[in-house]
């Protein structure tokens, strides 16, 4: 499961489109988890300024 | 219920597009956008290419800077220049993106179409020979009803992935990106837009200063995920450095992704067409998606008529925007994407040898074309590739 710091993201939604379950999803200024996370890591690795921590 | 002809969802630059024509050409049209403002955040370095004026009429207003060329260092510093004439589409104008994504969301208002903020579309399902978005609006779920729907959705396309016409994004396939917007600037050329190769400042993309003003611009870079040990944030923070700007005055810090994937072989379903970075439509080189945004946008609300005088929503209806978009997006897309992918296998010293190699070049008088045969003469290592690509 993720955890994304919502203060230190820069709400651009990058992680939003590199989700492969489509389990992110960019409301207002948060990210919110709306699926189910399978631990991929490919939001955090892609997320500008780090922003997201997981298990990957 | 709300029912319409035609849905957009989100109103960035292929979105409003979209529209615009779409409502001209006398559709019941209606844009619904997540976000509270038009064009804020900005997610962009603003460049667009002179080439834009063909769609889009240019009003002081929302230019930031004319410039007269670009500025291109490779990782060792040697340098070159482009004229502007010789760098074509890739440089021209710099823009103030809020305003001139605001300025096309009146455009289409202008012609009739609908706008609703603060509206995200959240699920989608067809309906008979028609298409429901359901969508949260200021906090209360809504339905709408229409024949067509045009995702707009940008990089995030949660709605182009719902209907399965695409993936998520590979992480070759996006470029992760910091830039800030900052002003004070003193020592550097603001006529230019300036680019930086090489692994240390931006691996697997590049890194950019484009003038916004007599001493202001955006200072930013992309990295390819896969390739950077880094995060964006971190390569700018040391590019700023480098820059003699580590004390720069930041005014505005701006993070995003740019698709620079392979076009799409398939950008429709039944009732529904992608368009703009939903639809990967970014240039994968540079990252420039405005422009080709505005084409599909314009090409699908043709589609869209002509479905609506059809009264046939299906798949087969909508392919003129498929075909149209393959002829006027994807084919350069798809020389690019696999240039990309040659350029991002380059080493630093390539890159050094290239620049080297273009350094004493006329520019004034070469076009990009000519560069290419150019690079193939001086690196006859990647003459092959090169070849085979164009
Ligand atoms: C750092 C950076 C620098 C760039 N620099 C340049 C450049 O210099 N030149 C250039 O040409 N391009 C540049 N680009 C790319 C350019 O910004 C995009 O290609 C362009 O914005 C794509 O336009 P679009 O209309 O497809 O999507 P967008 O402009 O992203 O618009 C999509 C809209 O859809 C809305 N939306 C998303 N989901 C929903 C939903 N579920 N419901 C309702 N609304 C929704 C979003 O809020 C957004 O407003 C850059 C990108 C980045 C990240």
């Amino acid at each position: 499961m993720i955890e994304v710091d919502n203060e230190l993201c820069g709400h651009c939604g990058a992680c939003v489109g590199v989700c492969p379950v489509n389990a992110l999803d960019l409301i207002g200024y948060q990210i919110e988890l709306v699926g189910d996370c399978i631990d991929c890591g490919n939001c955090i690795q892609t997320c500008p300024v780090g922003a997201i921590e997981g298990e990957k | 219920m709300i029912e319409k002809d035609l849905l957009v969802i989100g109103a960035g630059p292929a979105g409003s597009t979209a529209a615009k024509f779409a409502a001209k050409k006398g559709l019941d049209t209606l844009v619904i956008e997540k976000r509270q403002e038009i064009g804020t955040p900005i997610r962009c370095a603003e460049g667009v290419g002179k080439n834009v004026e063909e769609f889009v009429e240019i009003e002081n207003d929302f230019i930031s800077k004319d410039v007269e060329g670009a500025k291109i260092f490779s990782p060792n510093q040697e340098l070159f220049e482009m004229a502007e004439r010789a760098a074509g589409d890739e440089v021209g104008y710099i823009l103030e993106r809020k305003k001139f994504d605001q300025y096309l969301v009146e455009k289409a208002i202008e012609e009739g179409a609908e706008v609703k903020l603060r509206t995200r579309a959240k699920d989608i399902e067809r309906d008979g020979d028609s298409i429901i978005t359901k969508a949260i609006r200021n906090g209360k779920k809504i339905k709408i009803k229409s024949k067509i729907v045009i995702a707009a959705d940008g990089v995030e396309s949660r709605i182009g992935r719902l209907t399965g016409i695409i993936d998520s994004l590979s992480l070759k396939d996006i470029e992760s990106c910091a830039q800030y917007l900052v002003t004070g600037i003193e020592d550097i050329d603001l006529d230019y837009t300036h680019f930086y190769l090489g692994k240390e400042i931006a691996p697997g993309g590049y890194a950019w200063i484009f003038p916004k003003g007599p001493e202001s611009a955006n200072v930013g870079l992309g990295v390819q995920p896969t390739r950077a040990s880094k995060k964006p944030k971190e390569y700018l923070d040391e590019f700023m450095t480098q820059l003699g700007l580590e004390d720069g005055k930041i005014i505005e810090e701006m993070f995003g992704g740019v698709p620079v994937a392979e076009p799409l072989e398939t950008a429709i379903d039944d009732n529904i067409m992608l368009v703009g970075d939903a639809a990967r439509q970014a240039d994968p080189i540079t990252g420039g998606g405005i422009i080709n945004g505005i084409k599909a946008g314009k090409i699908a609300a043709e589609a869209a008529k002509r479905s609506k005088e059809n009264e046939n929503y299906s798949k087969d209806t909508l392919k003129y925007y498929e075909e149209k978009r393959k002829q006027e997006i994807a084919l350069k897309n798809k020389r690019n994407y696999q240039l990309k992918e040659l350029f991002q296998s380059l080493g630093d010293e390539k890159y050094n040898s290239i620049v080297s190699s273009l350094k004493g070049t006329d520019f004034e008088k070469i076009s990009v074309a000519s560069l290419v045969s150019e690079l193939i003469e001086e690196n006859p290592e990647i003459a092959e590739e090169i070849k085979e690509i164009i």
